[in-house]
């Protein structure tokens, strides 16, 4: 039996009638048309639906969608646009981190929730936290490479850390 | 065609790491694939299978009457209504009468829902009669086995390698190169030595996925994350007997494949349904089945026979090499490819190899990463190891005693045309210090170093067109049908068009991967994209120069000769001020000018166009092997680790790693360097992660939870990993340029194996070196010295 849901997706609120019991990257995928988060696993160990709920990377095939309801989900069609890429973002393209890109939406989004969280993170650190994100092309280096490039600029400008 | 390219000694996009052009999409999260389309298809049908739980039966009667009755359930199909065919590239679509593998699908849904459709897949009863299975390669492939896999065997003769000389064996290739008795006769020492891998998967993180969608002119459209869009065109186009002008495929980005989706599973069980319910039918397969029901890496049993005089000069080897294709003839039916990588590196001048493809009752084998080459590989270089260990040599040095010179001839027969693997070896020999003895610290971990070094055969399949469009206002837009799963072919072609065009990158498009759009190639395997498409590309945009250079030669009234095409204008020599501007060749439609003269016409734009394909193989000699052409170039490799392993759980640490690579020519550096991490990584799973694991034949580690791939934690810190070149060019790349991506899969599980000798003493065999299997030699080894 479907019900009326509201989600907070990248700042807008939206309205969907689901089954209770679709997960929250189903009805972003399917009903948002939100794509950017992926299905590669179904069962939470490739990383490749993250998506951040209030300032958190989660899983979100963990996840069913009415409990997101009344959370801040941000999705990577929200963290930047081509005007205005998230440093992150940038840092990826900068350091050849993208190569099959099926990763990538999830991978910046947690490492975006680990800065946040830990805006001087060790390398030891990045590589715990982003433990929970698969990649099979690039090996990780150059993804940890951009991530503390994004770090490194933190330190040296600490007022923009809220704006990450 | 290599002449023309020496004018460009000072290339400005080829040879620089320009950003790939497709990464802006993909960090916004806009790059669509496969599986993002299907909310574009109102009423669309999805398809499930079911799949056999045994590894070998007898489909005794099967049931799907409430499975069609289910609401929301359009058709139910079993193997009867499948076309009878099978190919190289497709296993039958759904089994008929007899499973073969645990996994294997014996009867497919297409419903409103994929709920729905699971719920049907509930509601079939098979009756299967169990029949006696057979795992073991070398049990399989006995005169008398078990079992016989594929009674069906047969009828897919027919293939140049088929020899049917028991019943699971798929093909045997023979290469007997001189005497190699008297070879071993000469020898001051003998080793010899039996190595094996495991299966595993390539776990490329987008699930195998398409999308079809019958049209009303009875034929169809697909969109597939499976390779080569020609191919595929082809394939279903003979399989459901469509004309080619009614099918059109089309190829979104992929999300890696690693010679995965070189075997089309999805798209023909989709098609199917497709045709049947006159509809569009999606089909992504679970993680589940892609580790059931997807191709695998290939195992491979190698036993390897070496005589060396006591100088380190090898003077014979035998080698059996029995490659495990899985219940499927669908791949090296005779294991020359795997075994190629044995012939490839060192001069052997008494080479006597058997190589076999073996069927067995496990889930069917593909091509992955190397086709076999780094599992024989594997054998080699532990061989080498144990050797140098043997007759007192540095393992460089035994190395370089042995290792192929350009200009010389291989065992095949070969000519040696380009080679740089020692160059490799010796690059990271010295980068990890290999002499210096590690610094051991208090505490269970021992360290230790350990190189190793490999090479990969290029097979000389395919052809490569491309179309080069010179639009009127000076863009330009390739047309080209290779894969891009990941490894950034649309940026090497855009960086190949820009380079020969003279204009920016920005100005470049790249249009890839639409049957009814791009012109003809066969897919991205064995590395070749660059080399087979890049050639094609480089050939189009000189066709599409000459031409702009005739336009203008006409409209300017000047020789050709003395025209050259620079920053969107072409210039006359001698007066460089005089450029007329790409669009300015172009003639505008007025009322007053003729449109069916001569010259170039706005909104049409230059279309230059080039094919390329390599030169066949030369067929081999059936009794020796041997061939002036087996394959076509080799791509090398060498690695260097330095490993802690940890003596109370057997734990394998990896503290640095180094990895050169011989591609040729770095025609982008920074992928060519993401290429080398990537494979490092995917190596290391294979070294001490990875393998399927069985109940009865069934896989029971068939999910990322229970099948462990490597993760940031796995790969040594990022100043500890080193990508080095050490390329010799290929006369006929483009720019020297060869392949790189699979070789870098070749030298890394046997330098961890070396060092992990080197730190505790054991010799390890069987991949994967997993704790387990390390702690239980470690604790043989302690058990035999304290009875000594």
């Amino acid at each position: 039996m479907k019900r009326r849901i509201e989600l907070n997706v990248n700042g807008k609120v939206y309205e969907v009638f689901v089954e209770p019991w679709r997960t929250l990257l189903d009805v972003l995928r399917e009903e948002l048309g939100l794509t950017g988060a992926k299905e590669g696993c179904d069962d939470g160990n490739c990383g490749a639906c993250t998506v951040i709920l209030d300032g958190k990377a989660i899983k979100s095939c963990l996840m069913l969608a009415p409990q997101a309801r009344g959370k801040k989900i941000l999705t990577i069609e929200g963290l930047g646009s081509e005007e205005n890429l998230h440093p992150l973002q940038q840092a990826f393209i900068d350091h050849f981190a993208v190569q099959c890109g099926f990763c990538t939406p999830g991978m910046i989004l947690a490492a975006k929730a680990l800065l946040d969280e830990k805006p001087d993170a060790t390398e030891e650190e990045i590589r715990r936290g982003l433990q929970g994100n698969i990649c099979r092309c690039t090996g990780y280096v150059k993804i940890v490479e951009a991530v503390e490039s994004v770090r490194d600029r933190l330190a040296k400008t600490p007022s923009t850390t809220k704006a990450l | 065609m290599s002449q023309e390219k020496t004018h460009f000694s000072c290339p400005s996009f080829v040879g620089e790491s320009v950003p790939r052009v497709d990464a802006l999409d993909k960090v916004l999260g806009k790059t669509q694939f496969t599986a993002d389309l299907h909310r574009h298809f109102p009423g669309l049908l999805h398809a499930k299978v079911l799949r056999s739980p045994h590894a070998h039966a007898r489909i005794v009667s099967m049931d799907i009457s409430k499975a069609e009755q289910l609401p929301g359930v359009r058709t139910v199909i079993t193997g009867k209504d499948c076309p009878d065919k099978v190919s190289w590239m497709a296993p039958r679509i759904l089994a008929l009468d007899e499973v073969i593998w645990a996994g294997q699908g014996v009867a497919a849904v297409a419903a409103g829902s994929p709920e729905i459709a699971e719920d049907a897949l509930d509601l079939i009863q098979v009756t299967y009669e169990e029949l006696p299975a057979v795992f073991d390669v070398e049990e399989a492939r006995k005169k008398d086995p078990p079992a016989v896999v594929d009674r069906n065997l047969g009828r897919h003769k027919g293939g140049p390698q088929f020899t049917p000389e028991a019943p699971n064996i798929t093909g045997h290739y023979k290469l007997r190169a001189g005497d190699v008795e008297k070879g071993f006769a000469r020898a001051d020492v003998i080793l010899q030595n039996r190595f094996s891998t495991s299966r595993i998967s390539h776990s490329q993180l987008e699930l195998a996925s398409c999308i079809v969608r019958a049209e009303p002119d009875g034929g169809i459209t697909m969109w597939t994350n499976g390779q080569g869009v020609h191919v595929i065109k082809g394939l279903l186009g003979d399989l459901f007997q469509l004309p080619g002008a009614k099918v059109r495929v089309i190829n979104p980005y992929q999300g890696g494949s690693f010679g995965n989706r070189l075997r089309f599973y999805v798209e023909p069980l989709a098609t199917l349904l497709a045709l049947r319910v006159k509809g569009t039918v999606h089909f992504t397969y679970s993680r589940r089945e892609m580790y059931l029901a997807a191709p695998t890496r290939l195992p491979v049993t190698t036993y390897i026979k070496t005589g060396a005089k006591r100088d380190g000069t090898i003077v014979a080897q035998q080698m059996e090499v029995i490659v495990d294709n899985g219940a499927s003839y669908a791949c090296l039916q005779d294991g020359r490819a795997a075994g190629s990588g044995a012939v490839c590196v060192y001069r052997i001048p008494n080479f006597f190899m058997d190589t076999y493809g073996v069927n067995t009752n496990t889930p069917w084998a593909g091509a992955y990463r190397g086709l076999g080459t780094p599992q024989v590989n594997w054998a080699v270089e532990s061989q080498m190891e144990m050797l140098a260990e043997k007759l007192r040599m540095s393992p460089v040095e035994l190395r370089r005693k042995n290792v192929l010179h350009r200009g010389e001839k291989n065992a095949y027969g070969e000519k040696v045309e380009s080679i740089g693997v020692m160059g490799c070896l010796e690059k990271v020999a010295q980068e990890i210090k290999l002499e210096e003895p590690c610094v051991q610290e208090p505490g269970p971990w021992r360290k230790g170093k350990g190189v190793a070094m490999g090479g990969k055969q290029n097979t000389p399949r395919g052809r490569s067109e491309a179309e080069v469009l010179v639009h009127d206002d000076g863009s330009v837009e390739v047309l080209i049908s290779c894969d891009e799963q990941g490894m950034g072919a649309e940026t090497v072609m855009a960086q190949i068009t820009a380079e020969k065009l003279k204009i920016p990158l920005d100005r470049v498009k790249v249009t890839r991967g639409d049957t009814s759009v791009t012109p003809y190639d066969t897919y991205s395997a064995s590395s070749f994209t660059v080399y087979n498409t890049g050639n094609a590309v480089h050939m189009a945009c000189e066709d599409a120069i000459r031409q702009l250079l005739m336009a203008a030669a006409e409209k300017m009234e000047a020789p050709l000769n003395d025209l050259r095409l620079e920053d969107g204008k072409v210039i006359v020599r001698g007066s460089p001020q005089s450029g007329v501007a790409i669009a300015a060749l172009f003639e505008p439609y007025t009322l007053f000018i003729d449109q069916r003269g001569s010259g170039l016409k706005k909104g049409t734009p230059v279309r230059g166009k080039g094919v390329f394909a390599p030169s066949p193989a030369i067929p081999w000699d059936k009794e020796s092997g041997l061939t002036p052409k087996m394959w076509n170039w080799y791509q090398y490799n060498a690695c260097g680790v330095e490993v802690a392993v940890n003596i109370e759980t057997g734990e394998i640490k990896l503290l640095s790693a180094v990895i050169a690579a011989d591609m040729g020519f770095p025609i982008n550096p920074k992928m060519c360097e993401g290429q080398i991490e990537g494979g490092l990584c995917m190596a290391i799973g294979a070294s001490v992660l990875e393998e399927y694991i069985y109940e009865n034949g069934l896989v029971t580690n068939s999910s990322y939870g229970d099948y462990r791939l490597p993760t940031f934690g796995e790969i040594p810190l990022r100043k500890k990993v080193k990508a080095l070149f050490s390329p010799d060019p290929l006369p006929e790349g483009p720019w020297g340029a060869k392949g790189i991506g699979e070789g870098t899969m070749l030298a890394v599980a046997p330098a961890i194996a070396n060092a992990v000798y080197n730190a505790v003493g054991i010799r390890i065999k069987d991949l994967p070196l997993s704790a387990e299997r390390v702690l239980r030699l470690i604790q043989e080894q302690q058990e035999k010295e304290r009875k000594k």
